[in-house]
């Protein structure tokens, strides 16, 4: 079960910011305070952990609407970030501390919020998994789910039932007590709302939040019997494999079939819109089309997967080319910072700006049986940005020798 | 004639050497904390060891196809080879990254 030790050793994550929630403290006042504080702190929490429920005035937040993309006067273009009290943050913290982190609880396939993982082991797992059944002959189908509102559709309830044998039940009591009766109120140009209550959803900008959605969707790859899922938060790939492209298509709908089922059980709403299919081996006369909740989807050559463009050949070659036409973008801007900066700094603006976009990914594209000319292509956007900050252009040809 | 002049005053890795830097460093984080679970398994399956190097670590290259060779366990066989010092045992983060760039950068000494 929990317990929790002192918390300041948790004041650490904090960041020092001025903003607060409903209850007007700081996140700074609260760690510089802890000091004297602590050990009335860890008493409260540990009552709270014994089976108290936690304060109500706690579960208040003020939620701050943060523009994504898109028309600013649409509601469905912000992001709803809750500023919650501070004291709650910090046993929120405490509690995520001691939560257990294994494949039971927050699933084999998730790759996001979780020690060790990231955007590129997840697209390791994808390549990774498709390069080996391409290996064994087999034709694959890849189709990604956009969730909408993710968050703020996991169901309490839902939530107890789905975790109650696999964690202690004074956890998850915690946990289902901090998803119940939550309140909020939205501030906008200093103008706010009044409180309101909402039954379903997870406060985003919580410390908790992240976790709890993992756990939420941790039985998906359960509850498809042929898909190979790989997620980062929200983000769903499926794969499907077989020999026969006939057997394939079977069975490609039939997942998506369950997946619409898993999603609807789970009260969460598919973005139909922003689904996308890739079809992975040889082209036939079959027809490939696929039955998204009554919409058609045909599959296409190439798919955005968490910022990599995956092509039907894996050969990389869209990837290459959108992020080396990216750093040229990025170097034509930079060229105008000349004039402004020594070469020391010059070299850290480049470096930052370039290599972040020129080697993203590149675990999962860069290899040594990638096609020469595609190399050629990086190496000479990493040549044109030395060329940049030096100032020198020797105009030599690059030779097939200086490349192996 | 190469890109010498390019390649002097660069004083970090290339392309190339990024790449397979990446990728061992993945491997080797895989391999000593499991995580992440499924990619661990998949080099897992196709590793062994030598009771003459101990520390180190072998990856075949099972593939059939130039695709196949893409997945994570083909791609290691060459860089396993690379790899010159014993990560497995007692080595703590820091002495691992440090190895590792020595091993793959030229501009680490």
């Amino acid at each position: 079960m929990l317990f929790l030790k002192c918390p300041l050793q948790y004041t650490d994550h904090f960041k020092p910011k001025r903003s607060c929630g409903p209850d007007d403290i700081p996140l700074i006042v609260l760690k510089d305070s802890l000091q004297v504080m602590a050990y009335y702190i860890k008493k409260l929490f540990n009552k709270l952990a014994l089976g108290d429920k936690i304060p109500s005035t706690w579960k208040y937040a003020k939620i701050k609407p943060i523009f994504k993309k898109g028309d600013p006067k649409l509601v469905e273009n912000y992001r709803p970030i809750s500023n919650l009290n501070s004291i709650s943050k910090l046993f929120e913290r405490c509690v995520l501390n001691r939560l257990p982190s294994d494949a039971k609880t927050d699933g084999v396939n998730q790759h996001g919020f979780k020690t060790g993982h990231s955007t590129v082991t997840a697209g390791l797992d994808i390549q990774s998994h498709l390069a080996i059944m391409s290996d064994r002959g087999e034709k694959s189908i890849i189709y990604s789910v956009d969730l909408s509102a993710a968050f703020d559709v996991i169901r309490p309830a839902m939530f107890y039932k789905k975790m109650v044998n696999k964690m202690d039940i004074p956890t998850l009591n915690c946990l289902n007590d901090f998803l119940t009766n939550r309140k909020a109120q939205v501030e906008v140009d200093g103008h706010s709302s009044v409180f309101f209550s909402f039954k379903a959803g997870c406060p985003q900008g919580s410390t908790l939040g992240p976790k709890i959605f993992n756990m939420y969707c941790s039985d998906l790859s359960s509850a498809l019997k042929h898909g190979y899922v790989v997620s980062y938060a929200d983000d769903t790939y499926v794969i499907v494999s077989d020999k026969d492209e006939k057997n394939l298509l079977k069975k490609a709908n039939s997942t998506i079939k369950d997946h619409v089922g898993w999603l609807k059980k789970n009260g969460m709403i598919c973005n139909i819109a922003k689904t996308e299919a890739m079809y992975i081996g040889e082209k036939t006369d079959c027809d490939i089309k696929l039955d998204v909740d009554g919409v058609t989807i045909v599959p296409s050559d190439t798919m955005k997967v968490l910022g990599i463009q995956f092509d039907n050949k894996l050969s990389w070659e869209h990837q290459v080319v959108s992020c080396t036409k990216k750093c040229l973008k990025l170097l034509h801007g930079l060229k105008h910072l000349r004039k402004f900066l020594n070469l020391k700094q010059m070299k850290q603006v480049t470096t930052s700006f370039l290599l972040s976009v020129l080697m993203y990914g590149s675990e999962i594209w860069y290899h040594r049986h990638l096609s020469f000319h595609l190399k050629q292509r990086i190496r000479s956007a990493h040549y044109r940005a030395l060329r940049m900050i030096y100032g020198k252009n020797l105009g030599r040809h690059y030779s097939r020798k200086s490349l192996s | 004639m190469g890109r010498t002049w390019e390649d002097i005053i660069a004083e970090r890795a290339s392309p190339d050497e990024w790449a397979d830097f990446a990728v061992s460093k993945m491997f080797v984080h895989t391999m000593l904390n499991c995580k992440p679970e499924r990619i661990h398994q998949n080099i897992l399956s196709q590793s062994y060891s030598e009771n003459r190097k101990p520390g180190l670590m072998f990856v075949f290259d099972a593939s059939q196809k130039k695709i196949g060779r893409q997945a994570i366990q083909n791609r290691l066989s060459t860089l396993s080879k690379k790899i010159k010092m014993s990560w497995t045992f007692g080595a703590t983060k820091d002495q691992v990254r440090i190895g590792l760039k020595r091993s793959f950068f030229k501009y680490v000494k």
